[in-house]
């Protein structure tokens, strides 16, 4: 915030320069100074104008000395500042040797030192760059032999490059200046790595007169709090009596609301509910967070306020106060993990336990991460008590050596437990062991801690017995947090919870979509699980915020590879952009039929070619902006492409090719979506054109894709080109003792009745062929749809078989004979009049010979 | 839509964190810069026409005509005639 506030008025005060500049360059201007006429004025004639010297005084960028020397002077004074404040730091390293919290202030402040001097060589640029640009406008100096330039401008010219040696000398200085900074703060880095070895491997005496000289510090460490707090409980009881009263009541109503509000609002989560047997996961899971959650923060919230209160209200004093905060802690880091640690193992009740775990082995469990919490917070208070009445060392060294001691003890007690269920799966029995490598792996440690209490390491033991217990505690959580994503995201499971019910009725969500939602959940948990606890054991670990900010952020800014940078953020960013193009292209394709297409009235055929185009158009488009805004070159690519294009051109020929038809196709609009066309065996409706082949459903509902070349290189029917006219023939096969005109007759108005016949083209019945006993006619009739042929023709041929019949026509009917109807192909090979009747009597024969039988 | 824009507007505060400095060499000779970056002097090649990603965090660079300029990252940098342009 300093540097920022800082910077801020540096530019005010370059713009402020630079106005002032300009302001006393245009009063020159209007008014030239009478006591120092121009030179040129002086002597016109002997010398001429030098080629680049300009006839104007200097530009409003160039200001005159003063200013410009305040911005160089700005940028000095702050450099010395600067410098100062680096050797004040280094100074306060010296002395801050010992203490890793100052060492790490100290290293935030030379960071941030060094950062603040880029600032004046970075505000001195407009300046610098002025300069440059005048001398540019000079022009260089007259050579040897040339005519001399003006007084003016020479000695501008001089003092120009005077100028920018100072601001590159200033430069300079800043670069050096910078570098002793960082080295500062490396100097830093490598003391409190220095400083974190000896205080963790610094030997300390233990032995039996150590523990005389701790036991008797620690009775004098008693005798002294017993009369530090005697003396204060007199005084609260004597002269504080109403103050003590009302903060221990105000306290306690806050800790009520808290625990009425949190019951009357998560009252039904908190409760385990008796009647339910072998509780789904997530009810388990809810339970245990919300009385965990809610009974902790109402403890803590009747702690906080108490000591507020006692705080504010004057009782407390400065040498209690540490060692009551420290007991307030204590309390609520106890009941927490207490109520953490029945809620997860549920020692009374195997069906809420969240774990799997035996009914011994959680019980056990329970009381050994109790007891370790409770040493760990003890020695954590006894630390403050020591601290606050200002004990010797060997009293911490003792109660370092206790505390790790017993960590270990208990460590190696765990480790003999038998908390993983039986294998038939009863709570009741006796569980199995650990796993053999967590087994051993807590043995090790265990044994370790007291191996290192017991040689004398007390400072490593004690540092590691609280990283165990921390690491522990989050990895312990973690896992938690995994089973809980593992239960959320199991089949249907979401469904069954509240918020899946609440989706399901008021937005009517199917369990598909819940389910995806289940799946989500779960994997969000998993990693808000991972993103928070793993900075979490890192920083118990002494990692620093700084340190892991800084690697997130080289995480996903450049993740170098060789000479590469690859980038998170720029994948990620490409990624999106695609995205965000596709749903554009698809929104203007839609937007453009539905809205501008339609209403135009424009062909169904124009309108998917366009839609499809603007597709293909707007994926590529996407897919080169994503592409780009992943920090991918695409000159890389062109070489890559260059040398691959001979192998690709002969691989990807047939695909190229195909690809090429279909944008022809798109183009030349041979069909359309909906037609009904024919190439080589294939016969059916297109559905879709796409990229590389086309769909066509045949009648029989088989789809079938075709390859677009095809299409090109072959010929295509399509029956459905420029309108769906067609004509639907049936021919008819009757003896020859009929009359022709009559039946011709007949049959056109047969068709001319049916009413999806065109009258215009008329039907028309024409006599094709004579048979050896029988004559052919053919109708011809025309349908505005021929998709509607198959139906037509079905009934032209029932009308056709009940007219002839009651006429009498094609006589002697023989009802034993059926009305025969050629298959297609026979009627397309042979012609329909050499169909003989089978006993040689005559019979109709109808037959369809357009092919179009299928419709 | 909204949820087109809300990924939008996060994105764009993503990628408004913070960039490197783009040093280009427009010239057509081989140029070098001396560049301090993190308490560390580097010499960096730019031949012509190419172009370098330097100092996320700021940097000292001291040009081919003998000009020093400090960048805070973000800017663009062409080098013609061994001096700098910055925009």
């Amino acid at each position: 915030m300093g540097t920022f506030r800082g910077l801020i008025g540096k530019w005010v005060l370059v713009a402020v320069c630079l106005c002032l500049a300009a302001g006393l360059s245009a009063a020159q201007e209007q008014a030239p100074a009478p006591a120092a006429p121009p030179p040129a004025a002086a002597q016109p004639a002997a010398v001429p104008p030098p080629p680049a010297a300009p006839a104007t005084p200097p530009a409003g960028d160039a200001a005159p000395d003063d200013s410009l020397n305040q911005v160089i002077a700005k940028g000095k004074d702050d450099l010395g500042a600067a410098r100062k404040r680096i050797d004040r730091l280094s100074d306060a390293v010296d002395k801050a040797a010992t203490d890793d919290q100052k060492l790490v202030d100290l290293k935030a402040q030379a960071d941030d030192a060094t950062r603040s001097i880029l600032a004046v060589p970075v505000g001195l640029r407009p300046r610098f760059d002025a300069i440059k640009n005048r001398l540019t406008e000079l022009g260089d100096p007259p050579g040897e032999g040339q005519p001399p330039e003006a007084d003016i401008v020479a000695q501008e010219r001089k003092q120009l490059t005077s100028e920018r040696s100072l601001i590159n000398a200033l430069t300079g200085e800043a670069e050096d200046l910078s570098i002793a900074g960082t080295n500062l703060s490396n100097q830093i880095t490598e003391m409190r790595r220095k400083l974190f070895t000896e205080t963790l491997f610094r030997r300390s005496d233990v032995s039996v007169e150590m523990f005389n000289v701790a036991g008797t510090a620690f009775v004098n460490e008693l005798s002294s709090l017993d009369n530090v707090f005697r003396s204060w409980i007199k005084f609260g009881l004597r002269y504080k009596q109403l103050p003590l009263l009302s903060a221990v009541l105000l306290s306690l109503t806050a800790a009520l609301v808290f625990l009425a509000g949190g019951y009357r609002l998560f009252g039904h989560y908190i409760r385990r509910d008796e009647g339910i047997v072998d509780p789904p996961y997530i009810t388990r899971l809810s339970v245990a967070f919300w009385s965990t959650t809610v009974q902790t923060i109402s403890l803590g919230a009747f702690l906080v306020t108490s000591f507020f209160f006692l705080e504010n209200f004057n009782i407390l004093r400065s040498d209690v106060a540490p060692i009551i905060a420290s007991v307030l802690g204590f309390v609520g880091v106890v009941y927490f993990v207490w109520k953490l640690a029945f809620s997860v193992f549920s020692p009374t009740r195997h069906d809420w336990r969240l774990v799997r775990v035996s009914n011994s082995g959680a019980r056990d469990l329970c009381w050994a991460i109790m007891a370790m919490a409770m040493v760990s917070a003890l020695d954590y208070v006894l630390n403050a008590v020591s601290a606050g009445l200002g004990s010797p060392v060997i009293l911490t060294v003792a109660k370092s050596f206790t505390t790790s001691f017993i960590v270990g003890v208990l460590l190696v007690v765990i480790s003999f437990f038998r908390p993983v269920l039986a294998e038939n799966g009863d709570p009741e029995a006796r569980g199995r062991p650990w796993p053999r490598i967590l087994g051993v792996a807590l043995r090790i440690i265990g044994i370790g801690l007291i191996f290192a209490c017991l040689t004398g390491y007390v400072g490593l033991a004690r540092f590691l017995a609280s990283q165990i217990i921390l690491t522990g505690a989050v990895v312990a959580t973690m896992y938690i947090g995994f089973l809980s994503g593992k239960a959320v995201s199991k089949r249907s499971s979401f469904a069954e919870t509240k918020l899946g019910r609440a989706l399901q009725e008021k937005r009517g969500l199917g369990p598909v979509a819940l389910d995806q939602i289940g799946l989500a959940a779960g994997l969000g948990i998993y990693a808000v699980a991972l993103v928070t606890g793993v900075p979490l054991i890192l920083l118990s670990w002494g990692f620093k915020t700084g340190d892991l900010e800084q690697w997130a952020f080289r995480l996903f800014t450049e993740i170098r590879i060789g000479s590469m940078t690859i980038s998170l953020f720029g994948i990620v960013g490409g990624v999106l952009i695609f995205a965000l193009g596709f749903l554009i292209t698809r929104w203007l394709q839609k937007w453009l039929d539905n809205n501008v297409m339609e209403r135009s009235q424009v062909d169904t055929g124009v309108r998917n070619s366009v839609k499809t185009g603007i597709g293909y158009l707007g994926i590529a488009m996407a897919a080169l902006f994503g592409v780009s805004a992943a920090g991918i070159d695409l000159s890389s690519f062109a070489l890559v492409a260059g040398a691959l294009s001979l192998g690709v051109g002969f691989g990807l020929q047939n695909i190229v090719s195909n690809f090429v038809s279909g944008l022809i196709l798109l183009v030349e609009r041979p069909f359309k979506v909906g037609d009904w066309v024919v190439t080589g065996t294939t016969e059916g409706f297109v559905k879709r054109i796409s990229v590389r082949a086309t769909e066509i459903e045949t009648f029989q509902r088989q789809s079938i894709m075709v390859p677009n070349s095809l299409f090109i290189n072959a010929s295509v029917g399509n029956w459905t080109h420029r309108n769906k006219l067609g004509r639907a023939d049936i021919s008819v096969v009757v003896n020859y003792d009929s009359d022709p005109r009559r039946i011709m007759e007949l049959l056109t108005e047969i068709a001319e009745s049916h009413p999806k016949v065109l009258r215009n083209p008329s039907p028309m019945a024409v006599f094709s062929a004579f048979g050896e006993t029988t004559m052919t006619f053919e109708l011809r009739a025309y349908l505005a749809d021929i998709v509607n042929g198959g139906s037509v023709r079905n009934d032209l041929r029932l009308a056709i078989y009940e007219r002839f019949r009651a006429e009498g026509l094609g006589m002697p009917f023989k009802t034993d004979v059926p009305v025969e109807e050629a298959k297609p192909e026979e009627a397309v090979s042979e012609p329909p009049g050499s169909q003989p009747a089978k006993d040689g009597k005559t019979s109709i024969v109808v037959n369809a010979q357009t092919g179009k039988a299928g419709g | 839509m909204k949820r087109v824009f809300s990924v939008l507007a996060v994105f764009l505060a993503l990628t408004g964190i913070g960039h490197a400095a783009t040093v280009t060499n427009k010239g057509t000779d081989t140029v070098v810069l001396v560049v301090v970056e993190n308490g560390s002097r580097i010499d960096v090649a730019l031949d012509a026409g190419m172009s370098e990603s330097l100092c996320a965090s700021g940097c000292f660079v001291t040009l081919p005509n003998g000009d020093r300029i400090a960048l805070d990252g973000g800017e663009t940098v062409e080098i013609i005639d061994g001096s700098a342009v910055i925009k």
